[in-house]
């Protein structure tokens, strides 16, 4: 796994974690995919910090 | 035959805030390809082909790009697609191990820039063919404005302001059926016509823009094991898309595009509708009437399996499909995570949602070009700003709290959408490794393994060869699709036949099934002024 540097990231998203159990779905009835889905969604947004922000970081310039 | 040429979005991060240029970060990491694969330079500018066959670049817009080796079956270009992100995630751990902590490179597999820029970039198909091409052009048309039920890779649509959820993200940027232009005024197909065998005659390619770069191993299987069948009936003298010619095939795709139920009806040429279900039904029960025909591909059967199974599940989209195709496992996850912060869809459809985004992308602009506007954006005043000036919005009211949580869902579902592909630690790969999806393939194979080794059948092997015996010679030698030069000793090996040697299928790629012909090139290697050219035989 590569280093991350993180851009101010963000420790409160203001929404109550995923909690998955024994059976794969989450404490909510989510089945597993979104649980899984939706724990890696709240990583990637305390990583990237301000999502405004960091969508002009990864800014792209057209290709082809 | 046929191979994928796949653009990535790449930025470059770092603590201090200065950052790397994503031009040298790119330079970085072609030399960093040329340390840890053998590789031989391309003929014309500064491509590399790899130890795998494959051709690693920098693309206009700052894009790395890497096109497959040729591919022969369908699992053959998903392993070597993967095998691609494989390489490209191990270029950047070397390039920031270099620059030390600090300093981060992603890599995106996303095909659409949610800033403002409103870019897109391509993951382009090229399919190798005898047929006449403008019969095959007509005939495939249906299939590819259809395809994007299961080839989509979900997405928004970044030309419009509001928030809108499309199977197929790049379609908007579609704006004709043939173009003989990528980087505007894009076409479904591109008319070129380069089918790199030299001057062997008879072969064509087919160019497709339309297609997007995957996670979903399903997705880029069936986006290229149907398209080919699709290819071989034309070039059997079939005419399957004669029944479901489009009215408008622009106008069809974006109808499509926009219907996560798959359910949408299009005109067609002939009066009457069609949904993109029916569409693609008539092309696989045309393949399925001739699986037994010479001219089908030995693994015709098993596309036509996954394909039949694909279409039966989309009849419940986008719920019987969200742990398999890219777009549905988007739409299932982003509409979970609206639902946490109790935002609607309809709501986000507000122009007003994406004003501040929008604005401030024009700022960024300005930023590169005066300290002053880099100012305002540093210190976070942007925001209070723009929302007065939005102020006279008679839909929610002047600044009100329901515009700033909207915005703010909105902000996270780009952000969101645009790491869901990150090579590495996206959010695609976190649920790949929590085992929640069914989006692989048994027969895929090795893919680890195909980093360095090329595909069994054809000229991809022969290149891979001589790559790897004469990496290390750069300045001696350049490497093309259809040819290797021997820049000092004058001889060129001609790669012109793509299916050269015939009958290897089963053969590992040593150098004792080597043609007599390469075995001369590669002893001939270093002889001045020996001007010839040396056809594999």
């Amino acid at each position: 796994m590569r280093e991350r540097v993180n851009e101010r990231p963000r420790t409160d998203l203001g929404l109550k974690p995923v909690v998955v159990d024994r059976s794969g779905f989450s404490r909510d009835g989510l089945d597993g995919h979104l649980a899984a889905g939706l724990r890696a969604v709240d990583r990637n947004l305390s990583r990237i910090g301000d999502p405004d922000r960091y969508t002009q970081r990864v800014r792209q310039e057209g290709g082809e | 035959m046929f191979g994928i040429e796949s653009e990535y979005a790449f930025a470059v991060f770092s603590s201090d805030g200065t950052g790397l240029g994503k031009s040298r970060a790119l330079g970085m990491l072609l030399e960093a390809a040329k340390r840890r694969f053998a590789s031989l330079p391309d003929i014309h500018d500064g491509r590399l082909f790899l130890e795998n066959g494959s051709c690693l670049y920098v693309d206009c817009g700052m894009h790395p790009e890497l096109a497959t080796p040729e591919c022969t079956t369908p699992w053959e270009a998903v392993r070597y697609v993967k095998a691609g992100e494989l390489i490209l995630d191990l270029l950047a751990q070397d390039v920031q191990a270099k620059l030390g902590s600090g300093t981060n490179l992603a890599i995106f597999r996303s095909n659409v820039d949610y800033s403002g820029a409103r870019t897109t970039w391509g993951c382009h198909e090229s399919y190798l063919h005898t047929a006449d091409r403008g019969v095959l052009f007509e005939q495939v048309l249906p299939h590819l404005v259809s395809r994007i039920i299961y080839t989509g890779a979900g997405g928004f649509d970044n030309r419009r302001r509001g928030v809108r959820f499309l199977i197929s993200p790049r379609v908007p940027h579609l704006v004709n059926a043939e173009s003989d232009m990528s980087t505007e005024s894009r076409g479904i197909c591109h008319t070129k016509d380069e089918p790199l065998c030299g001057d062997i005659s008879g072969y064509h390619r087919l160019h497709v823009l339309s297609g997007e770069s995957l996670c979903s191993q399903r997705a880029i299987f069936l986006k290229v094991g149907a398209t080919a069948l699709v290819v071989a009936l034309v070039e059997a003298g079939l005419r399957p898309g004669d029944a479901v010619r489009l009215r408008n095939p622009v106008a069809a795709m974006r109808r499509i595009a926009a219907d996560t139920k798959c359910a949408a009806a299009v005109s067609l040429d002939a009066g009457g509708y069609a949904t993109a279900i029916d569409i693609q039904s008539r092309y696989l029960e045309a393949a399925e009437a001739n699986l037994d025909r010479d001219f089908m591909p030995p693994w015709a059967p098993e596309v036509c399996r996954e394909w039949r199974a694909v279409l039966e599940r989309l009849r419940g989209a986008p719920d019987s499909v969200c742990t398999e195709l890219d777009w549905a496992i988007k739409l299932s996850l982003y509409s979970a995570h609206l639902a946490r912060r109790g935002v609607r869809w309809k709501d986000l459809e507000h122009p007003l949602c994406t004003a501040i985004a929008n604005r401030r992308a024009r700022l960024t602009e300005l930023a590169e070009s005066s300290w002053v506007f880099q100012l305002v954006l540093e210190l976070g005043q942007l925001e209070d700003c723009e929302l007065e000036s939005e102020s006279q919005s008679k839909h929610f009211g002047p600044c009100s709290e329901e515009v700033r949580r909207l915005q703010a869902a909105a902000w996270e579902l780009f952000a969101i959408d645009f790491t869901f592909g990150q090579i590495g630690e996206g959010i695609f790969e976190s649920m790949d490794h929590a085992g929640v999806l069914a989006h692989e393939l048994p027969d895929v194979g090795d893919i680890e393994a195909a980093v360095s080794q090329p595909p069994a059948v054809g000229r991809a092997r022969v290149r891979a060869e001589c790559v790897k015996r004469l990496h290390g010679r750069f300045g001696d030698f350049r490497c093309g699709w259809d040819q290797i030069i021997n820049v000092a000793g004058g001889q060129v090996l001609d790669l012109s036949d793509p299916y050269f040697p015939a009958g290897s299928a089963d053969r590992s790629p040593t150098a004792d099934v080597l043609p007599e012909s390469l075995r001369l090139f590669l002893a001939g290697c270093g002889r001045a002024n020996v001007r010839r050219r040396v056809r594999l035989r």
